[in-house]
């Protein structure tokens, strides 16, 4: 053979390797949820308005 | 430090074992403390009785919601996760003394929290929605209890991490092992989430933060509370795989395939806590659906390749043990003395049937409009938490029962008959209180009449019937649940020692032997019942959206 | 095996036919409902899709108020009652135990519900429709609803607000026409207001109105947790012949003797601290945060608790 690839060094493929690595799923795992549920989330409760003038001035003066 | 165990092969640490004991057995004194309140809950809400008083109905509801759905499941899966990496790859505990921290401190948190809530000290439900205020020592006691289990998921890393660097299993986890990483990592997202949100909360509740935002809570509150059904679910899903290959020898029929679906849940099951924000005023339609959906119900796909997965790794083993014959011989022959194996079977069942077609379909943004609040609710969750988890955790118990508390099961032919009385008994409850739900029953609400309001309203007159049935399962599955505690107790105290394979009740199977090279389909018995739940789903399906388009318009 | 190492070759093993197959049925059905969800928003008349404003519960409460005292046309059972032109804003109020105003809506038509908690977290629920939704302090959940039918339908409460939580119930009734306002006996209303911000806001009630709406808040804010109107008095003075009566209280460490008039309710309710009635120092009255309506109905309701 050509090549100097160590016998351990057998190629895994890319999918395979995401699936046993349990450290990078965590990381992926929190990752996603705290974006889209959590932040996401937060940030459309922290961006509301307040109840239009309009409105207001129709019952209170 | 270690022990072979001569019936299975495994080499257990027995400082692990002891863990493992320990937390099982607080998992099951939650579970009587659970199901002594769901019984008073039951003959409350059925009004002919109307057991309890206002003030004490309210109180267990927040009792028998932290009891069953946090402790009896949190303890239990503990010991699960003690055992999915220590004893299933064959290598020791990391650190036992902070094992034992953490189940103290988890205890604690039991103990404290139930005696201020027996105390009238916290009568704001599990979900304990801001303004509702606690004292303070509620909110401690769950945060001590959430710190234990998250030492025992970091000590459930720790343990994988030695093994892979030991190298005491191949290259990749067994699949049960890799079923229970799924649920630690959800774990992680729950009980971080938890800090985040019962940290600030406690200090609400001595006075050191002035406010706590109602909508915030609730948004966070829900990343702690339903992701920690998620970990239910996936802890559940491992253990049918387990029984599987006990009862009869079978695995999953293409691992890449049932580890793809393991997968998919730690990515996005955690984002279907939003269908508990669906009718809420604040997030956005555009939040709701994607998260409601797990993202495009990816993770929905996965628990669908895990029902078809599951049976028919039962399928695939019997047929290669010869119960080939016609498309169901394979499930007529197989070991239904078993209580293990029917406990399994039945959750099965009734997380797909009952629990999987609701929770789907009442977290579509809109069809939740006709559902949220509603006694529809606990319904649906009595058929995923509690037909499926408790069920499959009860199941498993009676292998746990002898291998690792090395006991005989005392009053086998109960054993035998315990799951199904369970399953009629939940199933009974469960679809009751679905029925009930979608007429508008409310929950969490302790008088069906409105009594001293300034109006009254009177339910359809069919509820009467609902209800009636709702406390017949209630009583069945109380029944169940009380002889399957008396079971689990005598044996583990008073039981005969289990001295090797002579004095096991259940049988250990063999690997099932390997496939011939065959074409056609692997599991056509496994393919008919998938397609008979299609069929149930799509018609409730239909149902529900046609019963939404009924009601007034809203947007 | 799944409690064992995965056999050799597990990565790379075919799906059969059987498993593919069902994995594209799956996959179509997950697709399938992620579009659906979208497209009801199209093509669907109920979405709870909202505008949502932060306000403040001291904001909502006020508008609340104004608006039942400007579009108030009776009271039913203590409860007042407005009637709402189409597509105007309606201000429906949540707080421990009740839901205000009674709604008198025509079918068909659209209405922008505004609405609100004063205290805690409370769950909107209309019966028999069954549409339920989640209302928040802080939070003016503004939903567009358009009744389909009409007959007399109830609010209930479906989520837990305290001991009062099943006593919350309140009503919306739908018409076609006027006549229909004679099967829910509220024929003898006045006619809707307008939404003219000219009109006059007050609306005269009657003795007998007021000191009804008096006993519902007597009931519903929780008075009658201490106050009996039996004549027993163990925690607090029963009202029963309380308006007239004269008092022996405590101020400042002094004894003195006060008539129960309606100056004196009105701070006693406000400040309870300032006087406190013998015989009842150990049982000190909290504060209840009632309005000024809500504190002259109470007095209309004690005046007629006589002996």
């Amino acid at each position: 053979m050509e090549n100097e690839q160590q016998p351990e060094s057998k190629k895994v493929p890319f999918y395979r390797m995401i699936m046993d690595d349990f450290m990078l799923l965590l990381f992926l795992g929190v990752t996603i949820y705290a974006v889209f549920y959590l932040l996401w989330g937060v940030m459309e409760l922290s961006n509301l308005p307040s109840i239009p003038e309009e409105i207001k001035n129709n019952l209170i003066k | 430090m270690f022990r072979t165990c001569d019936i299975t092969g495994f080499k257990v640490d027995l400082r692990s074992e002891k863990l493992i004991r320990a937390n099982a057995v607080f998992a099951v004194i939650s579970l009587l403390l659970a199901v002594v309140a769901a019984i008073l809950l039951v003959f409350t809400r059925y009004q002919p009785v109307h057991l309890l008083g206002a003030e004490w109905y309210y109180r267990l509801v927040t009792f028998h919601g932290l009891n069953a759905l946090i402790f009896w499941i949190i303890f239990f899966e503990v010991a699960g996760l003690y055992f999915g990496s220590t004893v299933i790859l064959n290598t020791r505990f990391c650190a036992p003394k902070l094992g034992w921290f953490g189940f103290a401190l988890m205890v604690a948190g039991l103990v404290l929290s139930n005696v201020i809530i027996l105390m009238g000290k916290a009568d704001v439900m599990l979900t304990s929605y801001t303004p509702l205020k606690a004292h303070p020592l509620y909110y401690l006691g769950i945060i001590l209890f959430a710190v234990g289990a998250l030492i025992a998921v970091i000590l459930f890393f720790g343990n994988l991490m030695i093994a892979r660097r030991e190298k005491t299993y191949g290259d990749s986890l067994p699949l049960v092992a890799y079923g229970l990483m799924t649920a630690a990592i959800i774990a992680v997202i729950t009980l971080a989430t938890g800090a985040i949100i019962y940290i600030p909360t406690f200090l609400w509740s001595l006075g050191l933060i002035q406010n706590i935002d109602p909508a915030m809570y609730k948004l966070i509150w829900w990343g702690l509370g339903h992701s920690s059904q998620q970990i239910n679910v996936a802890a559940m899903v491992s253990i049918w795989y387990m029984v599987s290959f006990l009862s009869v020898g079978g695995t999953s029929i293409n691992e890449r395939v049932s580890r793809s679906a393991f997968v998919l849940y730690i990515l996005f099951i955690c984002l279907a806590s939003a269908h508990h924000l669906l009718t809420d005023p604040g997030v956005s339609s555009a939040w709701k659906v994607w998260n409601t959906s797990y993202a495009m119900y990816l993770a929905v796909l996965a628990s669908m390749i895990h029902a078809f997965a599951v049976p028919s790794s039962f399928e695939s083993a019997q047929r290669r043990w010869g119960y080939n014959k016609g498309l169901f011989q394979w499930l007529s022959k197989a070991p239904w003395g078993n209580p293990a194996f029917s406990s399994i079977i039945l959750a099965v069942i009734g997380f797909g049937f009952i629990g999987g077609t609701t929770g789907v379909i009442f977290g579509m943004e809109q069809t939740n409009i006709i559902v949220h609040n509603t006694i529809a609710i606990p319904g649906h969750f009595k058929g995923t938490v509690v037909i499926g988890t408790t069920l499959t955790f009860m199941g498993i118990t009676y292998y746990l029962i002898p291998l690792i508390f090395r006991r005989k099961i005392v009053g086998f032919k109960w054993a035998k008959m315990q799951p199904w009385m369970f399953f009629i008994g939940i199933a009974l409850l469960s679809i009751s209180m679905i029925v009930l739900g979608q007429m508008g029953v409310p929950r969490r609400h302790w008088d069906n009449t409105f009594s001293g309001g300034p109006f009254t309203y009177n339910f359809n007159p069919a509820v009467d019937f609902f209800w009636a049935l709702m406390m017949l399962g209630g009583v069945l599955a109380f029944l169940a649940t009380v002889i399957w505690i008396l079971i689990v107790v005598v044996s583990v105290f008073f039981g005969p020692k289990v001295n090797g394979p002579a004095d096991m009740q259940l049988s250990i199977s063999p690997p099932a032997p390997a496939a011939k090279a065959h074409k056609g389909f692997e599991a056509p018995g496994t393919l008919v019942l998938t397609i008979i739940f299609l069929l149930v789903f799509m018609a409730l399906f239909f149902l529900n959206w046609k019963w939404l388009a009924a009601t007034w318009n809203v947007n | 095996m799944s409690l064992l190492s995965p056999v050799e070759g597990w990565y790379e093993k075919k799906v059969s036919k059987d498993e593919k197959m069902w994995m594209i049925i799956a996959l179509i059905l997950c697709l399938s409902m992620f579009v659906w969800m979208i497209m009801w928003h199209v093509y669907g008349k109920q979405n709870p899709s909202s505008i949502t404003y932060r306000t403040s519960t001291a904001e909502f409460g006020k508008l609340s108020e104004a608006y039942i005292k400007k579009y108030m046309i009776g009271a039913d059972n203590g409860v007042p009652v407005v009637r709402p032109e189409a597509n105007s804003e309606v201000f429906l109020l949540a707080e421990m135990w009740r839901w205000s105003p009674v709604l008198v809506l025509q079918k068909d038509q659209s209405y922008k519900f505004h609405i609100s908690s004063r205290d805690l977290v409370h769950g909107f629920s209309i019966q028999p429709v069954n549409m339920n939704f989640q209302v928040y302090p802080t939070y003016d959940y503004v939903l567009e609803f358009k009744p389909t039918e009409s007959g007399e339908f109830k609010i209930i409460c479906n989520e837990f607000c305290g001991i009062g939580h099943h006593a919350m119930i309140g009503k919306i009734v739908v018409i076609e026409k006027d006549e229909d306002l004679k099967l829910y006996g509220y024929e003898n209303f006045k006619n809707a207001a307008t939404t003219d911000s000219t009109v006059k806001n007050e609306v005269p009630l009657t003795d007998a109105e007021m000191a009804l709406m008096g006993e519902q808040v007597y009931t519903l804010k929780g008075c009658g947790a201490c106050h009996k109107i039996d004549g027993s008095s163990q925690i607090a003075p029963s009202w029963k012949g309380l308006f007239g009566k004269e008092e022996q209280v405590i101020e400042n460490g002094k004894k003195l003797s006060v008539k129960v008039d309606e100056a004196y309710i009105s701070e006693s309710i406000k400040d309870p601290s300032l006087k406190k009635t013998v015989g009842f120092e150990n049982t000190p009255m909290p504060v209840f945060p009632l309005t000024d309506d809500e504190i002259k109905q109470v007095i209309a309701y004690i005046k007629t608790l006589k002996n």
